[in-house]
């Protein structure tokens, strides 16, 4: 009898080859078909432009943004602007860009000091925890772990963030537009009406 | 990894006009492969899109050192002669272009292209000539529609790319960072259809 593997293996589905797929006339839809097509590419196009626009009023806000905190040395709450029919509100919040590597901490901490914090947890090695389990009830307590396993017992997890409180004090850390493009803060346009 | 900037979002060629004002640039979508080069003093280090280490199978010999982004032609044929055609930088002499506009990156690009030069291959209308195999995209300020009609001719351009002059670079440590300044417009193959 064959293993399990081999057994799985074959019951598993085949691919349908392009030869299987089935061509129906269906004059009954002709024109929801076209409708369908129609509106996808209109949705396309506007899904697109909208981001366009969406880029354009972020850059003209981030800007102004910017300008206001370097004059007032301080972060500006939100900006409602407009015109008197028409306004949104600009928001920066306090969640920047992810940080996955030394070498980008690093790189970040050269230009503008401290502005990441790394946070070092420990967890124990599942693999070796369950290789060892019978020992480990009283393995470390009596120390009888082979050298190589206690060695690697406990590997270690790195998390990198910018400072929570970075936007409050980007003056500190170097030239505020500088600084805000290379943390990248997460920016928040909302529709407040007339 | 490094997410190189690029289009994600696209429209279709009867928009082309909408983005004809003054605030796009233009360039031809070559029909290669993304190419991020490290460069330093004539020695390239080459990844593609997904990270993978493409050093000594893509042969550049990119003359401008830092991190430059461009199409490698590994699809069969070369562009005016062209194995890599760069149209972006995400460093150049050491000098990060986070937070930098294209207008500036592209600026730099071209005065170095300019400097660097030491070919002098007869340019075409889409990509001009810098050292032995490597050119620089062209930039086509107005008249996108006839951009556009003149590049689905040539087999080897998939269609335009349009990039906000004024969209500046984010932090590349994702996909999407870098998409809200550009778009792309293809021409329909046997397997595209916007």
């Amino acid at each position: 009898m064959s293993n399990l593997f081999n057994q799985a293996q074959a019951k598993a589905p085949t691919t349908k080859s392009a030869t299987n797929d089935v061509i129906l006339s269906t004059p009954e839809l002709t024109d929801q078909i076209a409708k369908f097509k129609k509106l996808s590419i209109a949705v396309q196009e506007a899904e697109t432009e909208l981001k366009m626009v969406h880029g354009d009023i972020v850059e003209a806000m981030t800007e102004k943004y910017i300008q206001m905190y370097k004059q007032n040395k301080t972060r500006p709450e939100s900006i409602k602007f407009g015109n008197q029919s028409e306004k949104l509100q600009f928001l920066v919040t306090s969640r920047y860009r992810t940080v996955k590597t030394t070498e980008e901490a690093d790189e970040l901490n050269n230009q503008f000091p401290n502005i990441v914090g790394k946070e070092v947890s420990y967890i124990f090695n599942p693999q070796i925890l369950e290789k060892y389990s019978d020992l480990i009830s009283d393995a470390i307590m009596k120390s009888q772990l082979p050298q190589e396993a206690k060695e690697s017992l406990i590997v270690a997890n790195t998390k990198y963030g910018i400072d929570k409180q970075a936007l409050d004090k980007l003056q500190v850390y170097g030239n505020i537009q500088d600084v805000f493009y290379s943390i990248s803060p997460v920016v928040q346009l909302k529709n407040i009406g007339k | 990894m490094i997410y190189p900037p690029r289009p994600k979002v696209a429209t279709t060629p009867q928009e082309l006009s909408k983005y004809d004002n003054g605030r796009f640039i233009a360039q031809a979508k070559f029909n290669g492969s993304y190419a991020i080069v490290h460069c330093l003093n004539g020695i390239a280090t080459v990844f593609n899109r997904h990270g993978d280490n493409k050093t000594g199978e893509w042969k550049i010999d990119c003359p401008i050192d830092g991190i430059i982004c461009g199409e490698y032609m590994n699809k069969g044929s070369l562009y005016n002669d062209c194995n890599f055609i760069i149209y972006d930088a995400i460093d150049i002499m050491g000098v990060s272009m986070i937070g930098k506009t294209y207008e500036h990156r592209f600026g730099q690009l071209r005065y170095l292209a300019e400097k660097y030069k030491t070919h002098m291959q007869p340019d075409s209308k889409f990509c001009e000539h810098i050292s032995n195999k490597t050119g620089i995209a062209v930039s086509i300020l107005s008249g996108f529609n006839e951009a556009y009609n003149e590049i689905v001719r040539v087999p080897i351009l998939e269609g335009v790319v349009l990039k906000k002059i004024t969209g500046r670079l984010l932090p590349c440590n994702s996909d999407t960072a870098n998409s809200g300044w550009q778009l792309k417009v293809r021409k329909p193959n046997k397997l595209y259809e916007f």
